[in-house]
């Protein structure tokens, strides 16, 4: 049965016995010493990076925590009191916007660690 | 003692040991080599080229690696990739027109007569890119059409029209 999801080369095809002969070695002549020489460095897993970004990360969590009961506070209330809306308002909501960018930013950087 | 590929992987990941890099690099060189060197028409610096760039490519993602599938597979995948971002990047023609582009002239089956037989490098360079990966990759080099679909990243029934057409075009060429 002539199956043509598995290997496909059949021994007695002419074509195949000719295709698979031409595909000769190629020495590595000096090939495999050039790649080497270029490698960069990889970046390692290190564990104190692993420890800044963990420190990092409960550090964000900490603040949005610590902030996001004035900040629901003060989103509740907006609705009902606009014409009282003040700038300082709109400073309470700044040390949460910043931890939670922080947060976010922490998140983004472990995801994206591999790549 | 011999090392399989996937001890040579572990040993990279964990100890970033350049001599197993170096024993995969020797390993499969040739046949990354050899499939550039057929999908770039015989340009051999420039096979030689993106095979580099595709070997550094594996030591910087070789975390990506996922060990279910053949390493001979992603590597392929890899290098065919290093050569369509070469085409793109020498604004040549792109793939897909290359794969609808008709070769050259192509030869009746009268003219295709023996006193015109050509020999298998010149009847592949006839072959659109898209079916010489093909046959390539799947009469050279072993893979199967899932796993040639893998490495060069397009639908199982493309690469076995690619397949079947590109035979069909040597046979032709090569009067057998």
């Amino acid at each position: 049965m002539n199956n043509l999801t598995t290997k496909q080369p059949e021994q007695n095809d002419p074509l195949d016995a000719l295709l698979r002969e031409a595909d000769g070695y190629i020495p590595d002549n000096g090939f495999t010493a050039r790649v080497l020489t270029s490698l960069p460095a990889r970046r390692k897993h290190s564990w104190w990076r692993f420890a800044v970004l963990s420190t990092a990360m409960l550090i964000g969590a900490v603040l949005v925590l610590w902030q996001l009961p004035a900040a629901y506070a003060i989103f509740s209330s907006l609705p009902r009191h606009w014409s009282a809306f003040q700038w300082q308002t709109l400073f309470a909501i700044v040390p949460l916007l910043a931890a939670l960018a922080s947060f976010g930013w922490v998140v983004f950087a472990v995801a994206n660690e591999d790549q | 003692m011999s090392f399989t590929d996937a001890d040579l992987i572990a040993r990279v990941l964990l100890r970033e040991d350049q001599n197993a890099f170096g024993e995969l690099v020797r390993r499969h060189q040739s046949p990354v080599r050899g499939f550039l060197m057929k999908v770039t028409g015989g340009d051999t610096h420039l096979a030689d080229d993106l095979a580099q760039e595709a070997f550094l490519k594996v030591w910087k993602k070789l975390g990506s690696f996922r060990s279910e599938g053949k390493f001979s597979t992603w590597l392929f995948g890899i290098a065919h990739n290093e050569w369509r971002m070469s085409v793109r990047g020498r604004k040549e023609v792109a793939l897909e027109e290359l794969a609808d582009q008709p070769p050259e002239a192509e030869q009746t089956d009268d003219a295709a007569g023996s006193h015109l037989r050509m020999d298998l490098a010149e009847a592949m360079k006839a072959l659109t890119a898209a079916e010489r990966a093909a046959i390539v990759l799947c009469c050279q080099n072993g893979l199967s059409h899932e796993e040639a679909s893998q490495a060069l990243d397009c639908p199982l029934g493309t690469v076995k029209t690619n397949v079947l057409r590109g035979k069909e075009k040597l046979r032709r060429r090569l009067a057998l």
